[in-house]
């Protein structure tokens, strides 16, 4: 008997398991949400890098330096990527994102399609939207690599990044 | 009647060990072929061979009652 319930209760577990991820890979809404957590590698992206290019603050990170990097690790059904970037100009202009165009140094930054002011709480911040093809960009297993441009406006300075967020879509 | 009273319990706790060892070794050879296929479908959510470390500590558990 005991041996029974243990036996339905694991495949009951390990059944949910399979389903939570299959659920979770595969959303039925056909879009995944990546945040980047600034300073710290996730197993889906990873955190902006050179190390010396950048600084960690309280709540944003600073890019010192152009360009920085960051690695984007999604499945291969996802053919369509949306960035969202939350910066903050202060002495270096965002000039774009671009990803990989294939092995060695080669990027095609894009202008951001899109960019519009933040409510006050977040005064002085901007949004950036880009849209990528990702069949378009060049991978290594499913690890694809984006570079973050920016170009001085003075002389020297920063731009702060407030958050990266990636909406993957079928 | 106290000494039977363990057995009873060393049997029920090795019976669930080779159970649970089964299972988790089946779940982790079912990932790790998901993996190969498409990297990441696991790996990026948690890590697989915590089922391996469980598969082999039963196992473990399940040689020693023997």
């Amino acid at each position: 008997m005991f041996k029974k319930i243990t036996f339905i209760l694991l495949i009951l577990a390990s059944g949910g398991l399979l389903l939570w991820l299959v659920n979770t890979n595969i959303p039925s809404s056909g879009e995944l949400v990546v945040e980047m957590k600034l300073g710290k590698d996730q197993t889906m992206i990873t955190q902006l890098g050179p190390a010396v290019r950048v600084k960690l603050n309280a709540d944003y990170q600073t890019v010192l330096e152009s360009p920085v990097y960051f690695d984007l690790r999604s499945m291969p059904w996802f053919t369509k990527a949306q960035v969202r970037l939350v910066y903050q100009e202060a002495g270096l202009e965002l000039t774009g994102l671009g990803g990989q165009t294939g092995p060695g140094w080669g990027y095609d930054p894009q202008k951001p399609l899109v960019i519009s002011d933040l409510a006050e709480s977040e005064e002085g911040f901007q949004e950036a939207v880009f849209t990528f093809d990702l069949t378009k960009i060049y991978q290594q297993k499913n690890v694809r690599r984006f570079l973050i441009a920016t170009d001085p406006t003075g002389g020297g300075g920063e731009l702060r990044i407030k958050s990266l967020k990636i909406i993957l879509s079928r | 009647m106290k000494f039977k009273l363990f057995k009873r319990e060393d049997s029920h706790f090795r019976e669930i060990a080779e159970i649970i060892f089964h299972f988790s070794l089946i779940i982790f050879l079912i990932l790790l072929l998901i993996e190969y296929l498409v990297p990441g479908f696991a790996t990026n959510w948690f890590n697989p061979i915590w089922f391996l470390i469980v598969a082999i500590l039963s196992g473990i558990i399940t040689t020693i009652n023997n």
